[in-house]
């Protein structure tokens, strides 16, 4: 307000009285204050505070709020930005209550002057105690959720969001601040595997605000997060959109487990009945026999025959379901060993010569080398069934070639090695095949459970050992098993 | 031992025990039986020698099995007519209409009463 001529100055002196009746008739409180201190107020200012209003002139706005909140208001003022807020103010008599402020800075010629208007949200104002309720309760329900949520206007500004919101997508608040939609986007594509599609669906919906969306996001740091998207209403009219993003990934994760654990029974239970049902059908087809032969025709020969198949199936069969048993024990960490003296060679020995005939039948070759007893404190029982389950597979698998055992001891260790020259197995599968119901080969194609080497590897680890496999496919596998000379946590006699 | 009246039989069957007694078996019953480890060794041996009257043939096989054998024997004009019963594991996956067609299916532990019927009426 310079100099100007004299119309300007009734015209000036109008506008200022204008001003003043509309503060006066005010309910709420106005004041201006420089730097925090008032400068002018209006009556209902005075009142609400309890004060003259005239009194209050030259006083600092900091006198007004409740002592824990002049920090709050003093930074507020000193922040000149447009803002709107709720603190607690303190009326003459000490009393405090809930006041909603709004206030912004003006520029005058003698410098920034600060315009603020109060609204007392105490009891009296019934309608705004209900709001700041309102106000408080959605925004408990908000921070309480799991989900992220952000509200954006039709203008695509940010209405509301909350913190599991900034934390979902690792947006520091800062950034958040007066952000619109498209900030907020850009920031977020850096984080998602396929950013395009996400924008051209969410520009999809900007253009069909009616549309409710839902679908799934794939982070780059591995975590998925489900996106739903409704638009926001005020009866019939839509005035924004409300995006809820909830991470999904332990969920997704667990469906998927499910889904391979329950494949992998399917498989294991085709596999399993196939592998029950082939002796049993040549134990029926032997026993056929005996009762075919019962006349005095039949030569003796041919019948001791089909009596010795039928023993065949019987063992078969025991150790199928010995195989199962196995599987129960360990998954239920049940598998007590009994601790002897055992001699690995004679276990290696045992092992081979019950496998004669068989090595006998398919003409292949077994050589033992164990120049030395490697006598240990193990479970005699199921070290011959890791030597019988090596074997077998070295005959299974091993194209009829020579099969080659070593007993040693070596840096006082026992070790087992059952080396074969034949399929081996491919680099990808080598770690697989110790897996429960795994074979690196075809159920089509080889016989058995696909249990042998994990129930294997159970028996070597309980006894605090080893089980390391050499292979190069087309050449040959080679098992190791090393196991220390007493089972560890054993005491010794 | 006893002499073959009738047959012969080709059994392919990869496991030893259960291609052994059914041969004896078979036998027994006065067939001639041409036992095969696998497909391959089925297919060879019907290339060399005289056809049987009837295949049995095992599905799960490791080198050439079952389902392979019946594609190769349907593009062999020679034996592609050659009568196949079809013997699988129960509670495997069922058999394909296509491996399945034109076969007779039993199912392990196969009846014998409906096998030596079938064998009767085919040899």
């Amino acid at each position: 307000m310079g100099a100007g001529d004299k119309g300007d100055g009734e015209t000036i002196g109008r506008d200022e009285e204008v001003l003043r009746a509309i503060c006066d008739v005010s309910n709420e409180g106005i004041m201006i204050h420089d730097g925090g201190v008032i400068l002018s107020c209006n009556a209902a200012l005075g009142v609400m505070f309890g004060y003259e209003p005239e009194s209050l002139k030259g006083r600092s706005v900091l006198e007004l709020a409740a002592p824990d909140y002049q920090d709050f208001v003093r930074a507020n003022y000193e922040s000149k930005l447009p803002l709107t807020y709720l603190v607690w103010g303190t009326r003459s008599n000490g009393t405090r209550f809930r006041a909603e402020i709004r206030a912004r800075t003006l520029s005058a010629p003698s410098g920034e002057l600060r315009v603020a208007v109060i609204r007392d949200l105490s009891g009296s104002d019934a309608a705004a105690g209900e709001r700041a309720t309102t106000v408080s309760l959605l925004r408990a329900t908000l921070d309480s959720t799991t989900d992220g949520i952000l509200v954006v206007d039709i203008a695509g500004l940010v209405t509301l969001y909350n913190e599991r919101f900034l934390k979902l997508w690792k947006i520091p608040i800062d950034k958040m601040a007066a952000a619109t939609d498209v900030d907020a986007m850009k920031f977020v594509a850096q984080q998602l595997i396929d950013p395009a599609s996400f924008f051209s669906r969410v520009s999809a919906l900007y253009h069909a605000p009616e549309t409710e969306s839902i679908d799934t996001l794939e982070f780059t740091d591995g975590r998925l997060v489900e996106r739903y998207s409704r638009p926001q209403r005020i009866g019939d009219r839509i005035i924004g959109r409300v995006w809820s993003f909830r991470d999904v990934t332990a969920q997704r994760r667990a469906e998927h487990t499910l889904e391979l654990a329950v494949q992998m029974r399917d498989e294991f239970l085709g596999i399993a009945s196939h592998e029950l049902f082939t002796p049993i059908t040549s134990l029926a087809v032997a026993i056929r026999g005996l009762r075919d032969s019962t006349d005095a025709t039949t030569d003796e020969a041919l019948r001791t025959r089909l009596f010795r198949n039928a023993e065949r199936q019987v063992a078969r069969l025991a150790r199928l379901v010995q195989e199962l048993l196995d599987v129960t024990r360990i998954d239920g960490g049940r598998m007590g060993l009994i601790i002897d003296d055992v001699d690995l060679c004679e276990v290696a020995r045992d092992v081979l010569e019950r496998f004669a005939p068989e090595l006998q039948r398919d003409q292949i070759e077994a050589h033992l080398s164990a120049d030395q007893p490697v006598v240990g404190r193990w479970d005699r029982t199921r070290l011959e069934q890791v030597a019988t389950n090596l074997v077998g597979n070295a005959i299974k698998f091993g194209r009829g070639r020579p099969i080659h055992l070593t007993v040693s001891l070596v840096d006082g260790r026992g070790e087992l090695a059952v080396r074969d020259q034949g399929i081996g197995i491919a680099h990808d599968q080598q770690t697989l095949i110790f897996e429960r119901f795994q074979r690196a080969v075809s159920s089509r194609h080889f016989a058995g459970l696909g249990l042998g080497l994990y129930i294997t590897r159970q028996i070597v680890e309980s006894h605090g050992g080893t089980l390391r496999l050499q292979s190069v496919e087309g050449e040959g596998s080679s098992f190791t098993v090393r196991l220390p000379m007493c089972v560890p946590g054993e005491v010794r006699p | 031992m006893s002499v073959h009246t009738r047959g012969p039989v080709m059994l392919v069957d990869d496991d030893p025990d259960l291609r052994d007694s059914l041969q004896l078996v078979l036998e027994m019953r006065g067939y001639e039986v041409f036992a095969a480890r696998d497909g391959k060794d089925a297919l060879d041996q019907l290339a060399k020698g005289p056809l049987p009257c009837v295949v049995l043939l095992d599905l799960m096989m490791p080198g050439m099995n079952g389902v392979e054998f019946r594609d190769r024997q349907l593009g062999d004009p020679r034996i592609k007519d050659l009568p196949v019963v079809l013997l699988t594991g129960a509670g495997a996956h069922a058999v394909e209409p296509r491996v399945a067609a034109g076969t007779v299916v039993l199912r392990k532990p196969f009846d014998f009463d409906r096998l030596f019927d079938l064998l009767d009426s085919l040899c």
